[in-house]
């Protein structure tokens, strides 16, 4: 455990002065997206996302110095190194995330929006959480794998591959079919625990997979 | 060379590239000693210490390191392992306080105040940020940090390498220092014979992956001897006694066996350096000759 927190404690020692950065950016536009139409949640839930990719510049960080052959000449098993590049992420973007949605729900009396309802800024919330763990499950094996420049072109294909499918989807099976398929009963209120349960299931895939590739990673 | 328990023992190591290949290489390093490493760019000197770390993977032949296989106890072995790159690690933005805060946690016998007393030596600021160092500190800087959790054995790839003569000096005084404990051993790898001149007990020799000598300094000084002389006089000379020639304008160059001197009448004959020897030695392997010791 000492391991992961001194590892974490690194990390967070190389994005501290960037997150300080992003602060005060935040505070500036929060400001004046306060009298935007959607107010501020917009912008806050973008944040909340860019949080979780903080930990992607100490990849870079790491990278431009070839500290990943330090780290392996070390005792450190290489899924302690993967789980505190992991946790700190976590715990970064939920914090961060965190404090945003009480910010937004403390200006909120200044706003007569629905939007701004509790209900809304949760909401709002755990669906940017959600695709940010999403994007930190499929791009952390990437930069583990490629590196974070090389990675660049994988990131572009990861977005555009799956859009694609989908239009594809779409522009292949028939519209009777569409129309002829009908929810279950019981989806939409199972639907968030499902979808926490595959976000879950794919961190840890993620994890798995990184540990793998750094495992094998040779210097 | 007293007996001493081996501290690294290798044995038909194989590692093979496109292009290149280490071959059936067999070494062993005892406690108290400094081997240095040579060989020409590219001989397989980083190899060697990458495979002996692990870092990359061996195609065939065994290491063992305090008397264990490096990848069986491989955490057990690292945590007594104290490593230097050719090119320093740590993050430029950070301080050596801040290095320090981590490294405590990667090694289990880390000594702050120890890491704080070498950074007093070599003169470091530790608050400062590393980017605003020199090569030469932040080389330094890189050699504390692997003293500093108390290692038995010591793996430096090139470390002087571009360092002016008094930090060199410096960082050699170190090293020497850091063998007064008869249970600790160093591997230096380097290019720089006057370095090796200095410290090194043993000199191993690898080109294009073969080793071609693993010999005590002293011993190898005392072996050969330089003759120097026209080119007339190597016309008569019997070329079976040379390890190597090279000749210039002005005559010629040999290495040769010592205990040939009789031979020799009529040639300067010198001491040679450690240099000389690794150069007929590479060139004499190169030409397809087998000189052996």
């Amino acid at each position: 455990m000492n391991e992961i927190l001194g590892l974490m404690k690194k990390d967070w020692a190389l994005i501290k002065k960037q997150m300080r950065l992003m602060a005060v950016y935040l505070v500036v536009l929060f400001g004046l997206f306060a009298f935007a139409a959607d107010g501020t949640l917009f912008l806050s839930s973008f944040f909340s996302v860019l949080l979780f990719l903080m930990a992607t510049n100490c990849f870079a960080y790491d990278e431009q110095v070839n500290f990943g052959k330090l780290l392996a000449a070390s005792p450190v098993p290489p899924g302690r190194i993967v789980l505190s590049r992991y946790l700190l992420t976590l715990l970064v973007g939920t914090a961060g995330s965190a404090a945003l949605a009480l910010l937004n729900l403390l200006f909120a009396p200044l706003f007569d929006r629905e939007i701004l309802r509790p209900e809304g800024v949760l909401t709002s919330f755990l669906i940017s959480m959600g695709a940010a763990l999403l994007m930190v499950s499929i791009l952390f094996p990437l930069f583990y794998k490629f590196g974070v420049n090389k990675s660049r072109l994988m990131i572009l294909l990861v977005c555009a591959v799956p859009m694609a499918a989908v239009a594809l989807l779409k522009f292949l099976v028939p519209e009777a079919v569409w129309q002829g398929l009908t929810m279950p009963a019981f989806l939409p209120a199972a639907l968030p625990y499902l979808l926490a349960l595959f976000l879950l299931l794919c961190l840890a895939a993620s994890i798995r997979i990184s540990t793998g590739i750094l495992r094998r990673t040779e210097y | 060379m007293s007996v001493t328990q081996p501290v690294l023992e290798i044995q038909g190591l194989r590692k093979e590239y496109a292009g290149f290949c280490l071959q059936d290489l067999s070494l062993t390093i005892e406690d108290g000693t400094i081997t240095g490493l040579v060989g020409a760019n590219g001989a397989g000197k980083s190899t060697t210490l990458k495979l002996i770390l692990n870092l990359i993977r061996r195609d065939a032949g065994s290491i063992r390191i305090f008397g264990m296989d490096n990848r069986e106890s491989e955490r057990e072995i690292k945590a007594q392992i104290g490593v230097v790159f050719d090119e320093p690690c740590f993050h430029e933005i950070l301080t050596p306080r801040q290095i320090s805060g981590y490294m405590g946690a990667l090694y289990a016998g880390w000594d702050p105040a120890g890491f704080a007393r070498l950074l007093d030596r070599f003169s470091l600021p530790a608050a400062k940020a590393v980017k605003e160092f020199s090569r030469g500190m932040k080389m330094k800087l890189a050699i504390a940090a692997a003293m500093a959790h108390h290692p038995r054995l010591l793996l430096l790839d090139e470390p002087t390498s571009g360092l002016d003569p008094l930090v060199r000096d410096e960082i050699l005084d170190m090293f020497l220092e850091f063998l007064q404990d008869e249970h600790h051993a160093i591997v230096l790898s380097s290019h720089i014979t006057s370095d090796l001149e200095k410290v090194a007990d043993t000199i191993a020799l690898i080109d294009q992956g073969k080793l071609l000598f693993h010999e005590e300094k002293d011993l190898l000084r005392e072996q050969y001897v330089l003759l120097k002389g026209s080119a007339a006089q190597l016309a008569k000379l019997d070329k079976n006694l040379l390890i190597g020639v090279r000749t210039n304008e002005y005559g010629f160059e040999a290495l040769a066996k010592s205990r040939r001197q009789a031979a020799f009448a009529g040639l300067s004959v010198e001491r040679p350096t450690i240099e000389d020897i690794l150069l007929f030695f590479t060139r004499a392997s190169r030409a397809g000759a087998h000189p052996g010791l």
